[in-house]
């Protein structure tokens, strides 16, 4: 039963509603206090972590199951991006793997049939039936590549030193292939030796386990752990921070390691450009007159920091055999993107009161806006209202799911910010 | 007193649907708080009904009014809560209500000229003191409260990191506004008084606030529903966002400039425990002597207990710093603010060390680990707010073992008393609290003097698990000090255990419980304001309640 390895976990939440809130040193107005979405929209104790740690012990308890109200518990457990937030402030004053106990709500939901939800079971549909989550053919995969001559790993006597992972969304959904192809763009005037996986592409498997659909979630990453193996990737280069958390974290919880020992080593494309830039192959030189403000995609920030895999057991006061160190969302993907945004000349950079391991989620991940669509938008509209207090005419991310969500955001508010992709940002400094 | 469908129905006819729940799956997220044996005991007594049997949202004074008039009406109990971190704000009973605030979140006014703010039920401390602090001013930081309700706080008795210069909840309670258990309404200070301004807590209109008091435990919401405070506001010279940008590791405490606050850690260096009288002491005589220069914005004395918990990183990092011996002994914490100008800090520095030198004390170095550990870490906390939910760090589970009021020369005897009385019982036969924290749960002693020493308050801890024999022990070693305190005649013994225990043991307390008795037949005549609290012995047992007394 997936509840019983984070029955500690769960049973000794203090209720101190710490995981609701920004840190105590971040919050800088009343207004713009709150750090988990999920209460802040849902209200009641129940959608917090602290409440959700109270139903799984209540589960675990028998004091509530899967009957006393099957709808209801399915939407706490489900109206959530798993963004972390609670589980990063959390650790501030606990020791408790909070993300561990919503992760294990979702595994329980699917263990008992309950999980996951229709509409996330059409996106592990379609990835069954045609490796992506938007039920494209495989053969348009690499439709975004066409006339820009990218070695294709997956073809027989290929090499490159960088294998370049797109990602289901940055390659078929229309309008979003200016960035893949930015990218490659870049990395050809950088002079990185690169190539794709072409249409052999498969799908990196995250949401399956962003629902519970563990089953689902394995074949996955064991499908492209050995592609990865037969094609040499020793460094894996993506854009999307849903696939590069999947690859850094999910893929080493899954083979049982750290990040640091796994077969390859995956950076995002902002991490890996910073690095282009810092060595002077990039030269950002086009004048950008603009404010900006820059959005911390979630899996990219507070959920992008290294796994460090830990098997043992709680011993006398809460202690861990062998000690374990948790992830505390302190070494996430923050620096790499504003060092290339302040890199840009004539771009002003101006940030948001809640950032980094404190940023507020745009409200789309883990399933919730496939599933929670009203949920998701009022959780970026109040991303764009507090990006407006900035001043900035854009909003910046690094995340197609993040932008996506946050552009619905700024239409339902009627606001005039842009949202800009921070590759397609870097394009146009390069320009010229 | 049941839940019946027709009060859930007309309560939602009242609030809406989607603000009144009845749903067990989210009213199990009301139904447990074990950071206290209390509450562990409380648990395992009441099972499921700690469970409410509906939970609401009112988004208004009114529509408080109309809730209470439907408790009266269908007869059931309710229980106003903030964010329901204190065992009180649980239901002990089948077919409870619980009064959620979170739509009752508004800052309705923060004055800068006359330096208050009237907040309502759901303002949490850090979301207050940020916006004060956008216009020069601060509030009491309590350790445990940056994100608990402020009023609830307030109404409570809260005790904080500034308390010697701010005094405690009540003293920065300007007026209030309270739905009473029958539903009627009640405003005291010159709340009372509309278009007087929400300035002052003795007029026009009656200082009512000692209604709120069941005791120095607060009134638990066993008195209706506050639904509106008036708060005090301080002078905060520092500057108008707390100095810190993302990436905040706890390596660092945020820094301030120095020349709006200096932070002094003071030790009295004393082999422990031998010379703990000696320490406790020295500490006392240099708060007398402080207060006298009325000089500091924080000062107070924190055992080791307080020292590795506040401070810890993670629980590894906590027990690591025990093993290194970091904090040998407890130090005086002293923080200097510039309210008024440069000059003045520098003035209080320079009284300060002459002091600490009469006294014949020592400052801490800046390269000492004790220094660079609580100072680089924690101390700033005391003016945002403390992280004594980190109390809970070691065990993931604490007890109040002691908490007291008194001169400070007293305190020091009842802290004294109380590290003497924890050791001996576990050395004793029972080795009571022998699976706890240890040397964590014999060595208390939180020294707050209050408003420049004219008072003082304390608290020392003990470290069980969550587990309901070592929450026994706990409260029996609560018993033993509190029964050492009551024969010692140390005025007024707040065991935190005691809130329902008046019935048992209120002729220890001069009867106080029957005029609070009084109050509450005469303004809750069906007993529905949380009645479990505060002066019912509901939950524990009279034998067990004789226990805790020590068998008085
Ligand atoms: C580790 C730890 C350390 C602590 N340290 C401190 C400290 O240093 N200083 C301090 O002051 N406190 C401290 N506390 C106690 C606690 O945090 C505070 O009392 C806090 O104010 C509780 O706030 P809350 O919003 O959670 O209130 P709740 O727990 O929800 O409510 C507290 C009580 O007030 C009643 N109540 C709530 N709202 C209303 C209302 N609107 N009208 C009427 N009654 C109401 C409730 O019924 C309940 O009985 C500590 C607690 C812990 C666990
Ligand atoms: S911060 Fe952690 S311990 Fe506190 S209520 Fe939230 S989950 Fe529980
Ligand atoms: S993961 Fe995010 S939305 Fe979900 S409970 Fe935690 S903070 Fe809230």
């Amino acid at each position: 039963m997936a509840l019983e390895k984070i029955e500690y976990d769960a049973s000794h939440c203090q209720r101190c509603s710490t995981c609701k809130w920004s840190h105590i040193w971040e919050i800088k107005s009343h207004r713009f206090s709150r750090n988990c979405p999920s209460i802040w929209y849902g209200m009641y104790d129940a959608y917090a972590a602290q409440g959700k740690n109270d139903i799984a012990t209540g589960l675990l308890k028998g004091e509530i199951d899967w009957n006393t109200s099957r709808e209801k518990l399915l939407e706490i457990i489900y109206r959530c991006p798993l963004c972390a937030a609670c589980d990063i402030n959390c650790k501030r004053i606990m020791d408790l793997d909070i993300i561990g106990v919503l992760d294990a709500l979702r595994e329980e939901a699917c263990e008992k049939g309950h999980g996951p939800l229709p509409q996330h079971k059409e996106f592990i549909q379609s990835i069954t039936n045609y490796d992506n989550v938007w039920k494209q053919p495989r053969t348009r995969r690499a439709n975004w590549a066409k006339k820009l001559d990218i070695k294709d790993l997956s073809k027989k006597g290929e090499k490159a030193d960088v294998l370049y992972y797109v990602g289901c969304t940055y390659a078929y959904k229309p309008g979003m292939e200016t960035v893949p192809q930015g990218t490659a763009r870049i990395m050809k005037k950088a002079g990185v030796d690169f190539g794709i996986l072409g249409a052999k592409e498969v799908c990196c498997g995250g949401i399956a386990d962003n629902v519970g659909d563990k089953k689902s979630f394995d074949e996955i990453a064991e499908k492209n752990l050995k592609m990865f193996e037969e094609v040499g990737a020793k460094t894996i280069v993506t854009n999307c921070p849903g696939c590069y958390m999947t690859f850094s974290e999910k893929y080493a919880r899954y083979l049982k390691k750290d990040t640091k020992d796994l077969p390859y080593v995956v950076k995002h494309s902002t991490m890996y450009i910073d690095e282009l830039i810092q060595a002077g192959k990039i030269k950002l030189k086009k004048n950008l007159n603009m404010r900006v403000t820059y959005h911390d995609p979630c899996h990219l920030g507070r959920r992008g920091e290294p796994y460090k895999h830990w098997e043992g057991k709680r011993i006398q006061w809460g202690l861990t055999d062998p000690p374990r160190e948790l992830n505390r969302g302190v070494n996430g993907i923050y620096e790499p993107p504003r060092n290339i945004l302040k890199a840009i000349p004539g771009l002003k950079l101006v940030e948001m009161e809640r950032i980094k391991e404190y940023a507020w989620c745009c409200g789309s991940g883990a399933g919730s806006k496939s599933a929670y669509p009203d949920f998701a938008l009022a959780v970026a509209k109040e991303r764009i209202e507090e990006a407006e207090t900035t001043g900035a005419s854009a909003i910046v991310s690094a995340c197609p799911w993040c932008e996506a969500n946050l552009s619905d955001g700024i239409d339902a508010c009627g606001s005039k910010m842009k949202v800009m992709d921070i590759l397609d940002v870097i394009e146009q400094s390069m320009e010229g | 007193m049941a839940f019946s469908d027709i009060a859930y129905r007309a309560l939602q006819d009242v609030l809406g649907e989607e603000n009144a729940t009845n749903d067990p799956v989210v009213c199990q997220a009301y139904s447990r708080v074990q950071w206290l044996p209390p509450g562990v005991l409380q648990r395992e007594r009441c099972g499921l009904d700690m469970r409410p049997a509906c939970v609401v949202m009112p988004g208004s004074t009114e529509e408080v009014q109309r809730i209470v008039k439907i408790a009266n009406r269908y007869k059931f109990p309710f229980i106003p809560r903030g964010s329901g971190f204190t065992f009180t704000a649980f239901p002990t009973m089948a077919g409870t209500l619980v009064i959620d605030p979170k739509r009752m979140n508004r800052i309705v006014e923060l004055n800068e000229q006359d330096m208050y703010a009237v907040i309502e039920p759901y303002v949490s401390f850090v979301g207050l003191q940020s916006e004060a602090m956008k216009v020069g001013l601060t509030i009491p930081t309590p350790l445990a409260g940056a994100h608990v309700s402020c009023l609830a706080n307030y109404a409570w008795h809260g005790a904080y990191g500034n308390s010697w210069l701010t005094g405690i909840g009540a003293q920065n309670l300007l007026g209030f506004e309270l739905v009473l258990p029958t539903g009627d309404i009640v405003r005291s200070g010159s709340m009372a008084c509309p278009e007087a301004g929400d300035f002052w807590n003795d007029g026009p209109g009656p200082d009512l606030r000692g209604f709120l008091r069941g005791g120095l435990f607060g009134h638990a919401g066993g008195m209706g529903v506050v639904t509106k405070i008036s708060c005090k506001l301080w002078q905060w010279p520092g500057p108008a966002v707390w100095p810190t940008k993302g990436n905040a590791k706890m390596k660092t405490s945020s820094g301030f400039p120095e020349d709006q606050f200096r932070w002094y850690m003071i030790k009295f260096p004393c082999k422990y425990p031998e010379q703990e009288e000696m320490e406790l002491k020295k500490s006392a005589e240099l708060f007398y002597e402080m207060g006298k220069a009325e000089i500091a914005a924080v000062a107070t004395h924190l055992a080791k207990q307080f020292l590795y918990t506040y401070s810890s990183q993670t629980k590894q990092d906590l027990f690591d710093n025990m093993e290194k011996d970091v904090f040998p002994c407890g130090f005086v914490v002293v923080g200097l603010q510039a309210s008024t100008s440069l000059r003045q800090l520098e003035y209080e520095e320079k009284v300060l060390k002459e002091m600490v030198a009469k006294v014949g004390g020592i400052f801490v170095k800046e390269d000492e680990p004790a220094y660079q550990t609580w100072i680089g870490r924690a101390a700033n906390e005391w003016l945002r707010f403390g992280n004594a939910q980190r109390l809970a760090r070691p065990s993931d589970n604490f007890s109040i073992g002691a908490s007291n009021v008194d001169s400070i020369d007293m305190i020091v005897y009842d802290i004294l008393e109380g590290n003497k009385i924890e050791r001996e019982l576990l050395a004793g036969p029972k080795h009571l609290g022998k699976d706890f924290v240890q040397p964590l749960s014999v060595h208390g002693g939180w020294i707050s003097p209050q408003e420049y020493g004219y008072w003082c308050l304390m608290t020392t801890d003990v470290f069980p698990e969550q587990a309901p024999d070592q929450a026994r022990e706990a409260i029996e070693i609560i018993g033993n000090i509190a029964r050492q305190q009551i024969k010692n005649k140390s005025s007024a013994t707040i065991v935190h255990l005691l809130g329902p225990a008046y019935d048992t043991l209120g002729p220890m307390f001069g009867n106080i419980h029957l005029i609070m008795k009084k109050f509450k037949n005469e303004f809750d005549p069906h007993n529905l304001s949380n009645p479990g609290y505060a002066t019912r012995p509901d939950v524990l047992s009279p034998e067990e309640l004789q226990k805790m007394a020590g068998g008085h």
